[in-house]
């Protein structure tokens, strides 16, 4: 009696609106998978259907309920109705605000927040509602305080929940990291951050990996806070296998590629798919994007070598020069893409610049410049000109006296030598004069070298750099002294490689000097930036720095000649490569290794243990 | 004349003991809090099961450590570290389930939560002594495992802020896990079921990347974004410590924490 009266008892409010909220919602999102960016009118009028039949279904039972059991439907209710509100703001979001209109836009942001919101504090109520009445659902009557608690445990793990999501959103898109890894390989460097910065045309960075790769994600981790920080830099991420034409544009014929186009430039940096394979390339990631940045970036910019002057060069035309040529300065300059191209006075040296000149080298002229061309480069300069000054104190002649007076310069030819600081190469005294110096300044032609100091720069009897007051003539000259000699060097003036207390003085002589000249009419015009119109010019005591003797064999030399390209060719501060290769491989020995893997494994856990057991037996028996 | 509220409690006879006899009678949350969490983590340490567990997890550690972080072929430092931290978190997940499981459940099988239940503790204060105490125990073993990647400055370069970052990160995938797994234990009449639930939500958060990698657009995005591991922990065991990832470890050990609060609240409604 009692069985058959419970089973034709009705349960005390209808289940089938529930499965109606499932299935709306179930319709939308099949809809929302299937359109993908096109809005789908038959799902949403679908989805919205359902959700609205089991609105109306609370409210009619609502309506028709007795008084006691009204508090708890009123909350079905108004859960049912958030749930249909939610559809609304979706329904807002695909139709109301279409278009790419950064108003729309923000519109779309902010209502895609406000959705799930809106969802999550009606669904789960909901749940909790259901849950705590199924074991009494057939009961003529709510077991009121417990569902209401219930409910409100719901709600208030809701209003939790997109707290943290909101939360999650805000600090998700404002995001902050720290890098604290030797050599900071997870990140950018602050080089590249800058030469990012100084991106003003469109550069593409394509990434071709498969779906689900960790390499693909640790480059992705590298390039986002880049693209974030100039819109000029976009990153796509694509299957090489699904992106044919990318791929063929990109000159890439497998996936672990990272591609980086400008117009019709191009580079890529091979990392690999598998996480071992690719560490060693990752440890490098920086370096090699920073690179092909540089040669997208300058891949229309000419370089030009001063000639006539008995400057250095790379090939060797006469048998009796015996000074080291500079063909790996030129093979570097033109791995960075630019076009390295003779200047005499056939092109304008003593006239007018050519207009392409992105950068100009004058590397240790023997003989004097003429006046002309003194004026062409000083009014160059004025003019915005970047150029490098690499000075000879081995030969005679001062060629360039006029434009080092011009930028508040002068060269002393008395070779620089050192006792104790040098390279011993010869074994000899002449030895002294193979001075090193790592003193950087912290100036941006440098900073890589400050920041790495234990790289040193190599330099063979080099002159020393004065400073001098700079010409009136000239205004806006600032000089900055970025390299010293280090502590005991001294000028050489007897020529006898010892030092002679009586008669030679140890300094900290300059060794490079940096100049800008900051153009006196840029500086009047509002919003000008006098840095892109500044001109520079990096003067180096001593030739055979850039030269291929030294530039094969220090690595202080090699990062000098990016950090001035790099200087000279953008226009912000400072400049920091990184040095990934700092960190150093841990090489196997047998019997080292066979300690620490009996030590580690076996022995320190088993100390632990055995430490335990004794404390534990000692407590025992005190007990 | 209208009596004051002290005169009511008097009435009434809610006056009570004597403010310090009462602190004595009933301690402070706080107080109530450090009293679990002492005795949970004394039952670890009074007995030589976890000593052994201790030491087992540590073996397994170094284990790792030196086949696959160190390895037999030149490494650099960096990499080594990364290894270590990667293999790290993955015991840590697991240890975490472990130690989680019986927090609750293993009360609930012995009777002892009814007892706890009558005490003066809220059930938040109760899931959060009981989740004190296990991270505490985690932390611990997880401490013991610094010597590991301290090896590593013996013949390499290792900067401490990788060595913080990494532990960071550990430390955080650990509470995380730990309060997912305590979240079993809350719904679980057995420890082993405990362990089940706890590690099969582990896992779906785990592999919620791969999921990410088939959903294309926005919602790829959020599935992304709660991958228990690949994008949150992944910078961390490279040395770089990311305000979002901690953000969300933090979000997912409160979520857990307030849900296993409500399902014991739930359960002592039921009851």
């Amino acid at each position: 009696m009692t069985n058959a009266s419970s089973q034709t008892r009705q349960r005390i409010h209808r289940l089938w609106p529930h499965g109606a909220v499932l299935l709306g919602l179930a319709v939308l999102f099949i809809g929302e998978r299937l359109a993908g960016s096109e809005p789908n009118l038959v799902t949403l009028g679908l989805g919205s259907t359902f959700l609205l039949a089991a609105v109306l279904a609370r409210a009619t039972e609502l309506q028709a309920a007795p008084r006691e059991l009204r508090p708890v439907l009123r909350r079905l209710l108004s859960a049912t109705l958030g749930v249909f509100l939610a559809i609304g703001v979706y329904a807002l979001i695909r139709f109301a605000f279409p278009g790419d209109s950064p108003a729309f836009e923000r519109i779309r942001g902010a209502l895609w927040v406000l959705m799930p919101i809106v969802l999550t504090v009606s669904i789960l109520p909901l749940v909790a509602i259901e849950a705590a009445t199924m074991p009494v659902a057939y009961n003529v009557r709510y077991e009121e305080a417990r569902i209401l608690r219930a409910y409100h445990r719901g709600l208030g793990l809701a209003l939790f929940l997109s707290s943290l999501f909101v939360g999650n959103y805000i600090v998700a898109t404002n995001d902050e990291k720290v890098d604290l890894a030797y050599g900071n390989q997870a990140s950018a460097s602050e080089a590249t951050r800058l030469a990012v910065q100084e991106v003003t045309q469109p550069v593409k960075v394509v990434l071709f990996w498969p779906r689900a790769n960790e390499v693909a994600d640790r480059v992705l981790r590298y390039f986002e806070p880049l693209a974030k920080s100039n819109p000029h830099l976009t990153i796509e991420r694509v299957d090489q296998a699904l992106a044919s034409e990318l791929a063929q544009k990109a000159g890439v014929s497998e996936n672990g590629y990272i591609a980086v186009l400008r117009e019709n430039s191009k580079e890529k940096v091979r990392i690999g798919t598998d996480a071992d394979s690719a560490r060693s390339n990752l440890r490098h990631l920086d370096k090699s994007f920073l690179d092909a940045l540089i040669k997208v970036s300058s891949s229309d910019k000419v370089v030009y070598f001063t000639v006539g002057h008995g400057e250095r060069t790379w090939t060797i035309d006469n048998k009796e020069d015996v000074r080291p040529p500079i063909k790996l300065l030129k093979r570097q300059l033109e791995a960075w893409q630019y076009k390295v191209k003779t200047l005499g006075v056939g092109e304008g040296l003593a006239t007018e610049l050519p207009k392409d000149a992105g950068l100009i080298f004058i590397m240790g002229p023997e003989k004097p410049f003429l006046a002309p061309e003194i004026e062409t480069l000083n009014k160059a300069i004025s003019a915005g000109a970047r150029v490098v000054i690499a000075l000879e104190a081995e030969r005679d002649g001062d060629g360039l006296e006029g434009l080092l007076t011009g930028l508040g310069l002068r060269f002393d030819k008395t070779i620089l030598a050192n006792e104790t600081k040098n390279a011993p190469l010869t074994r000899t005294p002449v030895d002294n004069t193979y001075i090193w110096s790592n003193k950087y300044s912290s100036h941006a032609s440098v900073t890589s070298l400050t920041r790495n100091d234990r790289l040193v720069t190599l330099l063979f009897k080099s002159g020393a750099l004065v400073e001098t007051k700079p010409n009136p003539a000239l205004p806006g000259i600032k000089t900055d002294v970025v390299i010293r000699a280090m502590d005991g060097t001294f000028a050489d003036l007897n020529g006898n490689f010892v030092f002679d207390a009586a008669t030679e003085k140890k300094e900290s002589w300059p060794l490079a000097v940096a100049v800008t000249k900051t153009p006196a009419t840029s500086t009047k015009v509002k919003g000008a930036d006098p840095k892109k119109d500044e001109g520079r010019v990096f003067v180096l005591a001593d030739v055979d720095a850039f030269s291929d003797d030294l530039l094969q064999v220090s690595q202080g030399n090699s990062y000098l000649l990016r950090d001035i390209v790099l200087w000279l060719q953008v226009n912000d501060e400072p400049v920091v490569p990184t040095v990934a290769d700092a960190d150093k491989k841990i090489e196997h020995r047998r019997a080292d290794d066979a300690y620490l893997f009996y030590g580690t494994t076996f022995g320190i856990p088993a100390l632990i243990l055995i430490a335990g057991l004794a404390t534990v037996e000692r407590r025992r028996r005190r007990s | 004349m209208t009596p004051t509220p002290s005169d009511r409690d008097r009435l009434l006879d809610r006056d009570g003991p004597e403010p310090q006899a009462r602190s004595a009678a009933h301690p402070s949350a706080v107080q109530g809090i450090l009293l679990i969490v002492r005795r949970e983590l004394g039952h670890y340490f009074r007995t030589r099961s976890g000593y052994l567990i201790a030491s087992l997890i540590l073996a397994l550690y170094a284990l790792l450590y030196n086949v696959f972080a160190v390895g037999s072929t030149p490494k650099y430092s960096n990499d080594i570290l990364s290894a270590f931290f990667y293999f790290a978190s993955g015991i840590t997940i697991v240890a975490s389930l472990l130690i989680s499981m019986r927090l609750l459940a293993e009360d609930r099988q012995n009777g002892a939560l009814a007892l706890l239940a009558t005490s003066p503790l809220s059930d938040g204060q109760v899931v959060l002594a009981k989740y004190l105490s296990g991270l505490a125990f985690l932390f611990i073993i997880t401490a013991l495992t610094v010597y590991m990647p301290l090896l590593v400055f013996v013949r390499g370069k290792v900067s401490l802020g990788h060595l913080f970052a990494g532990y960071l990160g550990v430390g955080l995938l650990g509470a995380a896990t730990m309060a997912i797994g305590l979240f079993g234990s809350s719904i679980a009449n057995s420890q082993i079921v405990a362990v089940i639930i706890g590690g099969v939500i582990t896992v779906t958060m785990l592999m919620l990347w791969m999921t990410s990698r088939i959903v294309d657009g926005p919602l790829g995005e959020v599935i992304a974004q709660l991958a228990l591991h690949d994008r949150h922990f992944r910078p961390f065991m490279d040395g770089t410590i990311q305000l979002s990832s901690i953000v969300f470890y933090l979000s997912v050990t409160g979520f857990f924490l307030l849900l296993s609060r409500n399902v014991l609240e739930g359960r002592r409604w039921r009851a």
